[in-house]
């Protein structure tokens, strides 16, 4: 049986697009005639949004030292594109909660990615990128398509989780021989249906394979190397129960030391039980 | 001398080299003798590692493992290597990830027999 990564999604209404806040917020962010008061008018318009952002911007994720008590305020301190990344992690979050966990733990598979995210935004921060929260998006993103799997090809996946643990597999591996693609692909796919930048389309389709990133080399070896830091801590799965191999390549490309592993895992640490807390939280 | 992690760096350590920011502006010369307030600096602006005179990197890691329950190490590094299985060893980075990998594992254990 040929299955095409595209049909799953074209059968899949409930993912098939974004809320409609997400493009309203882009489309204000990039009209330079639009003021910070429009952008915060956008996301007020939406009040579990404006809820959820309040919350991760009053967590240790900023750790301010006093509340952020307005979207506003918020716009202000954190900016308009940092603050729009924040959206759309908790967006998409939203969009997957019904779904139940049969095969992973919902609750592993957000630890797992969350903990990816605060990882790639602090490897950001490091190299001093500028708007490290696209970095946590990319990283609470980068296994997306394992969500589609698992939803749409319900009993292959638990095949091809089964055949990963007997046979003590990469999951990804197992993946590619059962389907032909891995999840890196389906998720790759489904940003570009939601009409996503094109880097964090790349970062997403390519975390296994850094060398295919012509366009966003250092983006996609950030959160390719978050993703190795966060399994070796073992915070949570998204179904894999290895560390995946480094890319040496994607590894000189960040130019770190070794000896900064040890501060971003104290960092993520210092920051992972309040960012699971905001970001898991009921709203 | 040797690469020291700056959690292991401690008040009396002699410089073998110049540290650096990331800037590669220099902060302090080779030779000079550490006191807190320099590691507290070097923490503020991002130094991870320094050179020091008469210590070893594999020195301070083996210390580091002396000191724990041998028992509990052995298990703890089954794991890592478990986890390990398709990451390899021999990358430079990887190396470290193991190894924080066990340390953080003997923590998890030590807990756990604590009865925390």
């Amino acid at each position: 049986m040929d299955i095409n990564p595209r049909d799953l999604l074209r059968g899949y209404v409930e993912v098939s697009s974004l809320p409609t806040v997400h493009l309203r917020l882009e489309e204000a962010i990039n009209n330079p005639k639009k003021s910070m008061s429009d952008i915060a008018k956008v996301i007020r318009e939406d009040s579990g949004l404006t809820a959820r952002l309040l919350r991760i911007v009053n967590s240790a994720f900023y750790n301010f030292p006093s509340k952020v008590e307005t979207i506003s305020a918020a716009v202000t301190i954190v900016g308009t594109q940092q603050l729009s990344a924040l959206a759309l992690a908790t967006s998409v979050m939203k969009m997957f909660d019904g779904i139940k966990g049969d095969l992973v733990s919902m609750d592993s598979y957000w630890r797992h990615s969350i903990a990816v995210g605060l990882a790639a935004r602090l490897l950001a921060t490091f190299r001093r990128e500028a708007n490290a929260e696209r970095y946590f998006v990319a990283g609470m993103l980068h296994d997306i398509g394992r969500l589609v799997l698992y939803t749409k090809l319900t009993d292959i996946s638990r095949e091809i989780l089964v055949e990963a643990k007997t046979n003590r597999k990469l999951l990804y591996e197992a993946e590619r021989e059962r389907l032909g693609f891995t999840h890196a692909v389906v998720g790759g796919i489904l940003l570009q249906t939601w009409k996503l930048p094109t880097s964090l389309e790349e970062i997403v389709m390519y975390h296994h394979n850094p060398k295919a990133a012509t366009r966003f080399p250092v983006e996609t070896a950030i959160v390719h190397v978050a993703d190795i830091i966060v399994h070796s801590m073992g915070l949570g799965t998204t179904g894999e129960i290895f560390v995946p191999p480094l890319d040496p390549e994607a590894w000189e490309r960040l130019g770190i030391q070794p000896s900064v592993l040890a501060s971003v895992e104290d960092q993520i640490d210092l920051q992972y039980k309040d960012a699971l807390q905001t970001m898991l939280a009921d709203t | 001398m040797g690469q020291i992690n700056i959690a292991d760096i401690r008040p009396g350590m002699v410089l073998a080299r110049d540290v650096k920011d990331r800037n590669s502006r220099v902060l302090l010369t080779a030779g000079k003798e550490l006191t807190d307030k320099h590691i507290k600096i070097f923490k503020m602006w991002g130094v991870t590692e320094a050179d020091i005179q008469g210590v070893a990197h594999e020195d301070v890691e083996a210390q580091e493992a002396a000191a724990l329950d041998p028992e509990l190490l052995r298990k703890a590094d089954l794991v890592t290597q478990e986890l390990f299985t398709h990451a390899g060893s021999e990358h430079p980075g990887i190396k470290e990830l193991a190894r924080l990998s066990t340390m953080r594992r003997v923590r998890t254990l030590t807990e756990a027999a604590n009865g925390h």
